[in-house]
């Protein structure tokens, strides 16, 4: 096992960031068509590892089995060496509904879909909802009168 | 050390604990609520910062067991297919709901006589329509009058706008013939009683940066403060309701801000602290004159737990709907609100459109249920439904069952250890055949509407929003654990005034209705102080 790295308080170390890296690259791969990056960008990435912190432990764990345990039974190399559908494989042997990917998911999603360049490629403004809030359209009230003339439909009590 | 003795101690200064409070404020009794959370903190709901959406799954989550703040308690909820969702604070559930303020139907206080279900309400609709009236006035209810879903009753400001989402539905609801209307909401959609209009910021239930939804922090207690006498105390939670030899209650024992024991005496003790809360310190309160739990000599505290269990519903369309913009709320259903037996069950359901969802949740919900790809087609397919879904959930009548309960936990405790509750709860056979066909009728809908694809599911886990039925109303002290205004059958100076008054749930949000059943027993209440424990 390599060393954390001890100029920060990440609490994963070099083999599990690129093990964790590569999980989340897998999960949202970068976009050529949309022009945006991979879950694994640092600025996204960098947020991932973040979250992930609040499980280390357990991420840690996990992590160390698949890269050590879990990819060399199925194909005699380590899950950093493996192509992507034998990396997917290995996912799915997991299972995504399991515990440690369905955090992963979570946190891969959430830093994803804050992130400027991806909100702004699909038009939406990176902000918070509050203090400027959104414009809504009324709508055409007059789609009511279909209903009005029905008349009531409530239940009398006799 | 012992306190001056108060007239009234409120327990919990939510939906309904902020309503008798204010309405109890004329009389110029010294009022004390105690609050065992914080007055909520604006500048730090969700809505103020980017990750918003993640909020809603940490310290801003519905659920207690999720949310693990230290002012929250535990619950388990492992024998239970719905988890209940709460928020402990100034507001109380008002803080983080919808907003959602539909009134019951006068069908829904004559079950029994009219479907042989549930039982009677020992009140009617006529009896709580002013307190209705009265209480969308201090909340602040937008809507629009002639629902003919409804008996008249008026509007206090414009409904919520329609947008694109609810512009599609009502043109599928058309379509059909079904019946449509927008939602009661208590969101000011104009600026109203020092509350600044809604801009449409898609987070409600996180909290209202903006102020425009109705959470009582800003609706009732700013003006029941105000009255002299009244006061409210956050961070003190009750462990305890003490009785005298006289078998009256006597006050609280409570752990104050620095947690430390204190008894608090009063006069009368009101419990405003929801279905579960109320049950739970009721049955934490055992004495020698009530073994088995204050107020309890009817068997029925903790008994008859209803939740609403809620289907959910989704489309995806080809043209971009309004995705995160404007709050959940928008407009209603009721078509298949009164019973048909043709239909496979009885009672009915209100389905009420919930417009969209934001990028991260939407691609959550997405990637679990296999819609959205992981890999080389996650951003094709996600862009199929960020911003093109709408949703709609049908809101299902659930009725009392004896085996749905609230007890205390064998272990489990709070951080004051206090015994926490234990929910048991099973969906009824019934309540099964409304939600499948809820499901079936809104898939029908949303195509009618235009959805190229439509999906569904029930119950929602998370949706235990409504907590209702665990200390009920009625004339016989034999099948009901107060009386027709809220007073216990068994300690006459004890009243219940939240969602366990409830004799059946109806298919709406339950908000309205516990706060105008809060101001009526607060009526009722002034109009026998003479003779209150009579």
């Amino acid at each position: 096992m390599t060393a954390q790295d001890p100029t920060t308080n990440n609490p994963f170390d070099a083999k599990q960031q690129a093990t964790l890296s590569a999980l989340a690259v897998l999960i949202i791969p970068p976009s050529v068509e949309y022009n945006i990056p991979g879950a694994d960008d640092s600025q996204i990435f960098e947020n991932i590892v973040t979250l992930c912190e609040q499980k280390a432990q357990f991420v840690s764990a996990q992590l160390n089995a698949i890269e050590q345990t879990q990819t060399q039974a199925q194909f005699k190399e380590t899950f950093l060496e493996a192509g992507v559908d034998a990396q997917m494989q290995v996912v799915e042997t997991i299972g995504r509904d399991s515990p440690f990917f369905a955090f992963l998911l979570t946190a891969v999603v959430q830093c994803y879909y804050q992130d400027d360049r991806v909100l702004q490629s699909l038009q939406i403004e990176p902000r918070p909802p509050f203090p400027l809030g959104h414009e809504v359209e009324q709508g055409d009230w007059s789609l009511l009168e279909t209903v009005r003339s029905r008349g009531k439909i409530y239940r009398e009590i006799p | 050390m012992t306190k001056d003795m108060v007239d009234v101690l409120i327990i919990g200064a939510g939906a309904s604990g902020a309503a008798i409070a204010w309405s109890l404020a004329k009389t110029g009794m010294k009022i004390v609520c105690l609050e065992q959370g914080d007055w909520p903190n604006f500048a730090n709901y969700p809505s103020t910062r980017r990750d918003w959406e993640s909020r809603t799954w940490a310290d801003y989550a519905i659920n207690p067991n999720q949310r693990k703040l230290d002012v929250d308690y535990p619950i388990n909820v492992e024998n239970s297919p719905i988890s209940v969702a709460n928020f402990n604070g100034v507001g109380g559930g008002t803080v983080l709901y919808a907003g959602h303020f539909p009134r019951f139907h006068p069908s829904d206080f004559r079950t029994k006589t009219l479907d042989g279900v549930g039982e009677d309400w020992p009140i009617d609709y006529e009896t709580l329509a002013p307190y209705y009236d009265q209480n969308n006035r201090m909340m602040g209810v937008a809507g629009l009058a002639g629902d003919p879903a409804y008996p008249p009753k008026p509007a206090v400001m414009p409904p919520l706008p329609l947008g694109k989402s609810g512009t599609v539905l009502a043109e599928g609801f058309n379509k059909l013939g079904w019946h449509w209307w927008p939602s009661d909401s208590a969101i000011a959609t104009e600026v109203y009683d020092g509350r600044d209009k809604c801009i449409n910021l898609g987070a409600c239930m996180a909290g209202c940066a903006q102020g425009a939804k109705a959470s009582t922090n800003i609706t009732y207690w700013p003006h029941a403060i105000r009255a002299r006498g009244v006061e409210l105390w956050t961070r003190c939670r009750v462990r305890k309701i003490t009785m005298n030899d006289q078998g009256m209650a006597s006050g609280v024992i409570y752990f104050d801000e620095n947690d430390v024991e204190q008894h608090q005496p009063a006069e009368v003790v009101v419990l405003a602290s929801n279905g579960v809360g109320t049950p739970r310190l009721l049955l934490n309160s055992k004495s020698k004159q009530f073994p088995d739990g204050l107020a309890n000599s009817s068997g029925l505290v903790g008994k008859n737990l209803m939740f609403h269990p809620y289907a959910w519903m989704q489309g995806v369309f080809d043209e971009p709907l309004d995705g995160l913009k404007g709050p959940g709320n928008c407009i209603w259903s009721q078509e298949f609100y009164e019973t048909d037996p043709s239909r496979g069950h009885v009672r009915g359901f209100t389905y009420e459109i919930v417009r969209g969802r934001g990028p991260i949740t939407t691609t959550l919900e997405g990637m679990k249920s296999g819609r959205i790809a992981w890999g080389a087609d996650h951003h094709k397919t996600s862009r199929q439904l960020i911003n093109r879904t709408t949703s709609m959930v049908s809101i299902c009548e659930d009725l009392p069952e004896l085996h749905n309960t609230v007890t205390i936990d064998p272990t489990l405790t709070d951080s004051h250890g206090i015994p926490a509750p234990k929910i048991d709860y099973k969906i009824s056979q019934n309540t099964w055949n409304m939600l499948n066909f809820s499901m079936e009728r809104g898939k029908e809908l949303l195509k009618a509407a235009g959805a190229y694809e439509v999906e569904s599911d029930a119950p929602i886990a998370i949706g235990g929003w409504h907590l209702m039925g665990t200390a009920r109303m009625g004339t016989d002290p034999n099948n009901s654990v107060v009386n027709e205004w809220g007073r216990s059958h068994d300690v006459k100076n004890l009243f219940i005034v939240d969602g366990s008054l409830f004799v059946t749930s109806a298919g709406v949000n339950p908000t309205s209705t516990i706060q105008a059943l809060a101001l009526y027993v607060a009526d009722s209440m002034n109009k026998r102080l003479a003779n209150l424990f009579d």
